[in-house]
């Protein structure tokens, strides 16, 4: 344990990047004071702006709380209209949005507003409500004021991909330091060294990555529920992810959402220490590890999917060679490839995937850490790699 | 008291062979290693140390290989690199106190041993001073209290002196002269004085291969006949230099010098044979 703690202090001993995280919770607030100070909402002829119009937006929904159904979105429709942007004269560009959080939620989710761009007619229109409106009410969604927790989920992923940046910047020097200050001859010929240390070290990372992890993640929590309230935990999740309800027989709710979510999310920060570390027992030069690892941590994992995926499936439908098994087990496997990659961890992708995948994932994750972690010990033991 | 031997022990970087086909037993007392840069000292020690395994080859303690023994074979040992690393922004007690955790030192003696071995290196009233505001004669001393810190078995100190003031580099040799007696001290250097005055065995190296050993009178006896003094003229002496290993030239009165020069037969008429000092073992190996 005071081994531990003394790996930890030597982590945390950079007051600079300590900073960093402290960044990022600023940006947090900045990003929620941004929102709500644009935030207006329109009830029946009245105006709310600011913490006042989600105050009201929060009241209203409460009178479509519970079962979705038909009925309760075409009382929507009667009372509030559809949502569209208020446009002023000579206006080019979309203003905000008309109505309210009811109103925004039946156009955007039921009509192909997102699509056309222009309000709709009537609420059961085209092939839109089958392929989606329909959904909404045949997975017997919850209705409740979801919109903080949206807020909530789309910030959370983008604190959490500039976490796993900070976390590569404070992880990397683990190994690759002993290296560049030479304190790695030393170290090897301790009792420790080529063993507790070397875990002393790993565990002080992860914990680190671990409870940075948290403390971004509570602090949203607060940041959120201070603003928006606690209410529509208790909502469906498929009122702000469409991935949450086109997956689930049942749609589920929004804590449980958050909850599978926050896996998928500390499973991205795991992985990320652990991958750092392996960069660090392998490079000399922290400096030149961080660019290498920061490269692989987005970069490589977006291209993996937008790019090779892309091709891989376009050539696949091209040749024909989609209708075979192999055909779909290779998409698969770059599939389940890039849902377990730290960059889409983040942003919970895995959630979408179909259940088997999830198991598969799981397994993927264990192995590859696991794997790291031993690699990390046997790069960071090896004397003759230190020349 | 542990006993050290190599058996065969050989190492290659890159197909370049930096040790080859080392064998020798170290027991209680201080070895000197000497040799040129590149010699092979430093990789050699880093074997003994357990932090290079050999290509080929072992090394046993005490009859069991140091390969099998991990942190038990560790907890014997003590060292100083040739490149010492630190934290610059620990104190000296903080990096002591972490070095003690990692030697496995109990929590409870710690404190005192850290005072003990600043204090044998003088640099009890500085502990708490950041590493980064030490000279490079002080950061050596904290390497060299470091190795002392579990009170090893065998220390092991790769160029301990570089670095280190006239009166630094006695103060050391006279206490490492005294850690000699009931353990292995095994210390490189290529400051031959230095080994000169407190090895009790010698261990010459060249390109990776031990050239001779011995306590010094045996080393130095073997070079007797080969050493040898002439008063020459500067002209002469310049010549002299250019055909044979000059160890010193000394300028004499009226514009002649006094040569010492290394050579198997008697390099001039009036030259005289002299008494060999390790200074011209180890020249007499590095010019071969």
């Amino acid at each position: 344990m005071r081994l531990w703690k003394m790996e930890l202090y030597k982590i945390l001993r950079r007051p600079v990047l300590n900073f960093g995280l402290f960044l990022i919770m600023v940006f947090q607030c900045f990003i929620f004071w941004m929102d709500v100070s644009g935030k207006q909402t329109e009830i029946d002829g009245n105006i709310y702006k600011g913490i006042s119009a989600i105050q009201a937006d929060r009241a209203l929904t409460e009178d479509y709380e519970g079962l979705f159904t038909l009925n309760k979105a075409e009382q929507i429709v009667e009372r509030f209209g559809f949502s569209g942007y208020k446009m002023e004269r000579g206006q080019k560009v979309p203003g905000i949005r008309e109505g309210n959080f009811c109103s925004q939620w039946v156009t955007d989710n039921l009509t192909d507003f997102n699509d056309t761009g222009t309000k709709p007619a009537a609420l059961k229109e085209g092939e839109v409500w089958k392929e989606r409106g329909q959904q909404y009410l045949d997975k017997k969604i919850q209705f409740g004021y979801t919109e903080g927790w949206a807020y909530f989920h789309s910030l959370w992923s983008w604190s959490v991909l500039f976490l796993n940046v900070w976390v590569v910047l404070m992880v990397m020097p683990v190994f690759s330091e002993e290296y560049s200050r030479k304190t790695v001859n030393v170290l090897l010929a301790t009792v420790h060294g080529k063993g507790k240390d070397i875990w002393a070290k790993m565990w002080a990372a992860l914990v680190l990555g671990i409870a940075a992890f948290l403390v971004i993640t509570f602090w949203l929590l607060i940041l959120t529920v201070a603003v928006y309230g606690a209410t529509g935990i208790d909502a469906s999740a498929g009122m702000f992810d469409y991935r949450a309800l086109a997956m689930e027989s049942e749609s589920i709710t929004v804590l449980e959402h958050l909850l599978q979510t926050f896996g998928a999310k500390l499973a991205a920060v795991c992985l990320n220490v652990c991958m750092t570390l392996l960069f660090s027992s392998k490079c000399r030069n922290t400096a030149s590890a961080v660019v290498l690892r920061l490269v692989s941590l987005y970069p490589f994992a977006w291209v993996l999917n937008e790019v090779v995926y892309s091709l891989l499936l376009d050539m696949m439908y091209d040749s024909g060679m989609i209708h075979y098994l192999w055909g779909w087990i290779t998409l698969d496997i770059l599939g389940i490839i890039c849902s377990s990659t730290t960059y889409y961890l983040s942003w919970s992708a895995v959630i979408g995937v179909p259940q088997n995948w999830k198991i598969i994932v799981k397994i993927l994750l264990f192995v590859v850490m696991s794997a790291s972690i031993w690699r990390t010990a046997v790069n960071y033991r090896k004397g003759n790699k230190i020349s | 008291m542990p006993e050290l031997r190599l058996e065969h022990i050989g190492k290659s970087y890159r197909g370049l062979p930096a040790v080859t086909e080392m064998e020798y037993v170290f027991q209680r007392g201080i070895y000197g290693l000497l040799g040129a840069n590149g010699a092979g000292k430093t990789t050699l020690l880093r074997m003994i140390v357990g932090v290079l395994q050999p290509d080929f080859g072992r090394i046993l303690c005490n009859q069991q290989d140091i390969s099998h023994m991990g942190g038990e074979y560790r907890r014997m040992l003590g060292y100083l690199p040739q490149e010492f690393g630190y934290y610059p922004n620990f104190t000296i007690h903080r990096y002591m106190k972490y070095l003690a955790e990692l030697k496995a030192v109990p929590p409870e003696l710690a404190e005192e041993r850290i005072d003990e071995t600043l204090n044998k290196v003088g640099l009890e009233h500085q502990k708490r001073q950041r590493m980064k505001n030490l000279s490079g004669g002080m950061i050596r001393r904290v390497g060299i209290a470091q190795a002392l810190l579990n009170d090893p078995d065998i220390l092991v100190l790769d160029e301990p002196t570089a670095g280190l003031d006239p009166r630094e580099r006695i103060r050391f040799r006279n206490f490492v002269s005294e850690l000699g007696r009931e353990r292995i001290v095994i210390l490189s250097s290529h400051i031959v004085s230095d080994i000169e005055y407190i090895a009790d065995e010698i261990l010459l190296m060249r390109a990776g291969k031990q050239v001779e050993s011995g306590s010094l009178p045996q080393v130095c006896r073997k070079m007797q006949g080969k050493v040898w003094e002439c008063l020459e003229s500067m002209e002469s002496a310049r010549r002299l230099n250019q055909q044979f290993v000059v160890s010193n030239m000394k300028n004499m009165e009226e514009g002649n010098v006094c040569v010492r020069l290394l050579s198997d037969r008697k390099p001039v008429e009036h030259a005289v044979m002299a008494e060999p000092g390790l200074e011209d073992v180890f020249l007499y190996h590095m010019m071969q």
